[in-house]
C-alpha cells in the first residue's frame, strides 16, 4: 500500500554498496555539510600540508558557512606573526566569549537581591561543584580582559593603525573599551560583600558631584537606584552587567571586526609606503590562507589560553569574599578596583566634579577623536615621535595617578589607627588573621617586649607593631622640630603598643590591640574605656576554624 | 603544523587533568570552605554581641538584666519547655533576637524589661544576615556544655534529689532563720525594695494592710478566694516560693489573661534545695 512505503536513500546506498562503504559515504556527506564545504579528504589534505587544489575547496566554508562568513579567507604573511598584533584583538574576543560562558554558569546560581546575593555566593563556593573554579575563572577572565583590551588599544596606537581609513574602527574600539570597563565595574558589585559595595559606591559617588546639583542628584538616583546602593541599585547593575552591556558589546564587536576585515589587517608600518594602505591588495605569494594555517593557530591559542586560565584559577588565583555588605560601615582604606585607581587618585587632587567627571571625560573624549585629530599620513615610528612620546607620557601619568589612588597616598587617619590597620585591615585578612590560631596564647603582650613573646608568630606581629611605633616616633620628633604638636598627623610621641589575647568561647579568642602615647590615659584609668585620652583600642575576634589563609 | 597539534593536544590534556584534580578535591574543599565561613559568622556575631547585647546579657553571656545565655538550661531546651515552645533551640534563639520577647523568659522574673526587637522585619536595626551571625555566636556557647559524645545533656535528666521540688506536702528539715536571711537577697528586689509595686511586701511598714507575712498567710489560707493547696502557714509559704502561680494575691494578678501567670519566677522548686526553702521559711516568719 502506498502509505506504507518507507523510503530512505541511505538504505538504498547500503543495498548497492554494502554497509561499510555506505557508512563512510554518509559520514563524508555529514562532514561536508557541517564544515560547509570540506569533506574528509579535503581536511586530511589540508592538514597534511598539500598545496591547495584548483578550484580551492578551502574557501567554501567562508563563502557558504555562517561561522566563517566574516573571517578573511587569507591574510597577508606579514600580519600573521606575533608582531604586529600580538594576537591582542583575538584575545579580547576570546575573553569576551570566556566571560559570557563562565558568567552563564554563575547566573544559574545567583539572584540579584541584597537579601540573598551574598548567601548565593556562599552557596556557589560551598555547595556547587566547580563553583569556586567558575567564579575564579570569571573574575580572572575579567581582569585579563581589561588588561588585554588596554594592550590591544596600546598596540593599535603604537602601530598607528587608527589612521585613515581605520578611524571608525578605532572609534568603535573605544566604545568597546568603555563597555569592558563598565562590565567589569558592574560585575564587581554583584557578590554584595563589603569590597563590592564600597568599591562601587566610591565610583558612583562621583556622579553626585555633577553640577547643577539637581542634575547630580537625579543622576545619582538613577545610578544607585536610591540614595544609597540597595535592592534597586543591585538589580539595575545586574541587568546592565548581564543584558545591556553584553548586547552592546556583541553588536559593536561585530561592527568593529567587520571594519577590520573590510579594510584588512594593517601591515607593519615599516613595510608600507607612507600614506598608502595596501592591506587589501595582498599579492598571491604573500598570502597565508585561513584554512589550515590561521585556523590551527587559533585553535592552538584557544587550547593554550584555556589551559593557562584553568591552571591559574585552580592553583594561584582566588577571588576574595569579604564579609557581608554593610551600608553603615565603611572599611578603612577601601579602594576602587585597580583599573579605576587612577580616577580615585584624581579625586584626591581636588574638586570632585572636575577631577572625577570632567577630567576622565576629557581623557576618553581625546581617545574617541584621536584618529580625527591626529591625521599625519605616516604610520612609521620614526615619523611619530611626538605622538608616541605623548602616549608614553600618558601611560606614566596613569601609573602615577593609580599610585595616588592607593591608600598609601594622602592617607588621612592617625598613626595609631594606621598601625593597627596594618595588622587587622578592614579590606582583606591581613597578617594577624592569617597567622596560626594555636599561636595566639592567652595573655597581655607589649610590643616593646616582642622578643620575649611565647612564639615566633606573636613576636612577628608585635615587632610589626613596634616598627610602626618607631616610625611614628620619628615623625613626632620632626613635628616637634617644625613647631607642631608631636602626636599630630602621622606622629606619636612615646608610643607603646599592646596585644591582649583572651579566651572567649569554645574555639574563639578575643584580641585587643591597644596603642597609647604620651603616657596614655594614666595609671588609674581602665584600659580601653570610652573617654580615655591618648589611647586607641581595637578589638577583633578570631576563631580556630576561620582559616583566612585558604583564600577562600 | 605538527607542533601546533601536539601543543594543542597537550593543553587539552592538561586542562582535563586539572579539571580532574578539581573534581577529586572539590568535596573536601567545599566542606572546609563551609567550616571556615561558619567560623567567620561566629566572629562577626561576637563583634555584634559586644556592640548590642552585652549590656543586658553580660559580656560573657552570664546574664544581668537579661537571662544568662551561656547557660545549660538554654541549650538543653529547659527554658523552651517551660514556655511551651516547640521548635529547636536555634529557632528559639533566632526568634528571640529578631522578634524580641512580648513575654519574659522563663529564666528570669519580669523586671519590667522585655527584650526589644532586633530584626529589621520587626522594626529593629539588624539585617537578617547579622541576626544569623548572632545566632551562630550564641549557639557556640553550647559547645562548652557538650558531653564527650558531643550532645547536650537532656533537660529531663535525673533531678537533684535534694531539690525542693513542687510538692508542698513533703516534710522539710528544720529551718535556720539566720541562714535564711542570707538566701533572700535576690528576693528583696521585688518584695522589699520594689514592694508593694512589684510584689507583695514582706515588711508591715510597706504592706497595704499593715500585716506581717505570717498574718497574711493565716488570713489567705482560709479565704474563700484561695486557689492553692496549702493547709498550714508553712505550706502556704512553701507554695508561694515553689508554685507561685497556684494563688496570686490580689491585686497582683493583673488582667484576666494574666491571672494564671505570675511575675515571680516559677523554677525555684528546681533551683533551691529543701534546706534552703526551710531556712527561708524560717526567716520569713521572723520578719516583723
Amino acid at each position: 500500500m502506498a502509505i506504507w512505503k518507507f523510503h530512505s536513500p541511505f538504505l538504498d546506498e547500503v543495498k548497492s554498496k554494502g554497509l561499510g562503504p555506505a557508512l563512510l559515504f554518509k559520514t563524508n556527506e555529514v562532514v561536508e555539510r557541517i564544515t560547509a564545504g570540506l569533506d574528509i579528504e579535503d581536511i586530511r589534505s589540508m592538514l597534511r600540508g598539500d598545496p591547495a587544489p584548483k578550484p580551492n575547496p578551502r574557501v567554501r566554508p567562508h563563502a557558504d558557512g555562517f561561522w566563517l562568513h566574516m573571517r578573511p579567507t587569507y591574510y597577508h604573511n606579514l600580519t600573521v606573526g606575533v608582531y604586529p598584533t600580538f594576537r591582542m584583538g583575538w584575545l579580547s574576543t576570546y575573553f569576551f566569549a570566556f566571560e559570557i560562558i563562565t558568567g552563564l554558569f554563575l547566573m544559574v546560581f545567583y539572584t540579584p537581591s541584597p537579601l540573598v546575593a551574598y548567601e548565593n555566593m556562599l552557596n556557589i563556593l560551598s555547595n556547587v561543584p566547580f563553583g569556586r573554579l567558575m567564579r575564579d575563572l570569571h573574575k580572572l577572565g575579567a581582569e585579563m580582559m581589561v588588561i588585554v583590551v588596554c594592550l590591544h588599544m596600546l598596540r593599535t596606537f603604537i602601530t598607528g593603525s587608527y589612521k585613515k581609513p581605520r578611524q571608525f574602527t578605532w572609534f568603535t574600539g573605544v566604545i568597546l573599551l568603555l563597555v569592558t570597563l563598565v562590565l567589569s565595574f558592574s560585575g564587581y558589585l554583584l557578590p554584595w560583600d563589603q569590597l563590592a559595595l564600597w568599591a562601587v559606591t566610591i565610583g558612583a559617588s562621583m556622579v553626585e558631584a555633577i553640577q547643577p546639583q539637581a542634575v547630580g542628584d537625579f543622576v545619582n538616583l538613577l545610578v544607585r537606584g536610591g540614595p544609597q546602593f540597595n535592592e534597586g541599585g543591585l538589580l539595575r547593575w545586574y541587568l546592565l552587567h548581564v543584558l545591556l552591556l553584553p548586547i552592546i558589546g556583541i553588536v559593536f564587536t561585530g561592527v568593529h571586526y567587520y571594519k577590520v576585515v573590510l579594510h584588512g589587517h594593517g601591515l607593519p608600518p615599516e613595510v608600507e609606503p607612507v600614506g598608502e594602505d595596501t592591506a587589501k591588495r595582498t599579492p598571491v605569494d604573500q598570502r597565508t590562507y585561513f584554512m589550515p594555517d590561521i585556523l590551527t593557530r587559533e585553535l592552538l591559542l584557544f587550547c593554550v589560553v584555556t589551559a593557562g586560565m584553568v591552571f591559574a584559577a585552580t592553583f594561584f588565583y582566588h577571588a576574595p569574599l569579604e564579609p557581608h555588605a554593610d551600608p553603615l560601615v565603611t572599611p578603612l582604606h577601601t579602594t576602587a578596583p585597580w583599573y579605576f585607581l587612577w580616577i580615585q587618585g584624581m579625586l584626591k587632587i581636588g574638586d570632585k566634579f572636575f577631577w572625577g567627571l570632567i577630567a576622565p571625560g576629557i581623557a576618553f573624549g581625546i581617545l574617541f577623536v584621536l584618529p580625527y585629530l591626529e591625521v599625519g599620513p605616516s604610520r612609521r615610528y620614526g615619523d611619530r615621535r611626538v605622538g608616541l612620546s605623548l602616549g608614553l607620557f600618558a601611560i606614566a601619568v596613569l601609573a602615577i595617578l593609580s599610585y595616588m589612588g592607593t591608600p598609601r597616598y594622602a592617607v588621612l587617619s592617625s598613626a595609631d589607627q594606621e598601625i593597627v590597620a596594618e595588622l587587622i585591615p578592614q579590606t582583606h585578612p591581613g597578617p594577624f588573621r592569617q597567622s596560626n590560631w594555636q599561636d595566639f596564647v592567652v595573655g597581655e603582650y607589649a610590643s616593646a617586649e616582642a622578643h620575649s613573646a611565647p612564639n615566633a608568630t606573636l613576636t612577628r606581629l608585635l615587632e610589626q607593631m613596634e616598627e610602626g611605633l618607631h616610625h611614628a616616633e620619628a615623625v613626632a620628633a620632626e613635628n616637634e622640630r617644625a613647631g607642631r604638636a608631636p602626636s599630630s598627623g602621622a606622629g606619636l610621641k612615646d608610643g607603646e603598643g599592646f596585644m591582649i589575647i583572651e579566651d572567649w568561647q569554645t574555639g574563639l579568642k578575643r584580641v585587643t590591640f591597644r596603642i597609647i602615647w604620651e603616657g596614655g590615659p594614666g595609671a588609674d584609668a581602665t584600659p580601653c574605656t570610652a573617654g580615655n585620652k591618648n589611647e586607641f583600642c581595637q578589638t577583633t575576634y578570631i576563631h580556630r576554624d576561620s582559616n583566612y589563609r585558604q583564600g577562600p | 603544523m605538527i607542533w601546533r597539534v601536539l601543543l594543542g593536544t597537550f593543553s587539552i590534556v592538561l586542562t582535563m587533568v586539572v579539571l580532574g584534580y578539581v573534581a577529586v578535591t572539590e568535596q573536601s574543599r567545599m566542606s572546609s570552605f563551609a567550616t571556615a565561613y561558619d567560623a567567620r559568622k561566629i566572629e562577626a556575631g561576637a563583634a555584634l554581641f559586644e556592640a548590642q547585647c552585652k549590656n543586658c546579657h553580660g559580656a560573657n553571656g552570664e546574664g544581668g538584666i537579661g537571662p544568662a545565655l551561656n547557660a545549660l538550661d538554654l541549650f538543653n531546651g529547659q527554658r523552651m519547655e517551660e514556655i511551651g515552645w516547640n521548635g529547636t533551640v536555634e529557632a528559639y534563639v533566632r526568634n528571640a533576637i529578631a522578634a524580641g520577647r512580648p513575654r519574659y523568659s522563663a529564666a528570669i522574673g519580669d523586671r519590667g524589661q522585655r527584650m526589644p526587637t532586633f530584626g529589621q522585619a520587626y522594626g529593629g536595626p539588624l539585617r537578617d544576615d547579622q541576626i544569623e551571625t548572632l545566632v551562630a555566636f550564641v549557639m557556640n556557647w553550647s559547645k562548652a556544655f557538650e558531653g564527650p559524645d558531643g550532645r547536650i545533656p537532656s533537660a529531663t535528666a535525673t533531678p537533684n534529689p535534694n531539690a525542693a521540688g513542687n510538692d508542698i506536702t513533703i516534710e522539710l528539715p528544720a529551718g535556720d532563720a539566720a541562714r535564711g536571711a542570707t538566701l533572700v537577697t535576690a528576693c528583696q528586689a521585688c518584695h522589699v525594695a520594689g514592694a508593694p509595686t512589684v510584689g507583695p511586701a514582706w515588711e508591715t511598714a510597706k504592706a497595704v494592710d499593715g500585716k506581717n507575712i505570717v498574718q497574711h498567710a493565716e488570713e489567705r489560707l482560709t479565704d474563700a478566694s484561695y486557689t492553692g493547696q496549702a493547709t498550714t502557714v508553712d505550706q502556704y509559704l512553701f507554695e508561694s516560693i515553689v508554685n507561685p502561680a497556684a494563688f496570686i494575691v490580689p491585686p497582683y494578678e493583673g488582667a484576666t489573661w494574666q491571672a494564671t501567670v505570675t511575675t515571680m519566677p516559677n523554677n525555684y522548686g528546681a533551683t533551691l534545695l529543701k534546706q534552703d526553702v526551710a531556712d527561708i521559711i524560717a526567716y520569713l516568719k521572723t520578719i516583723p
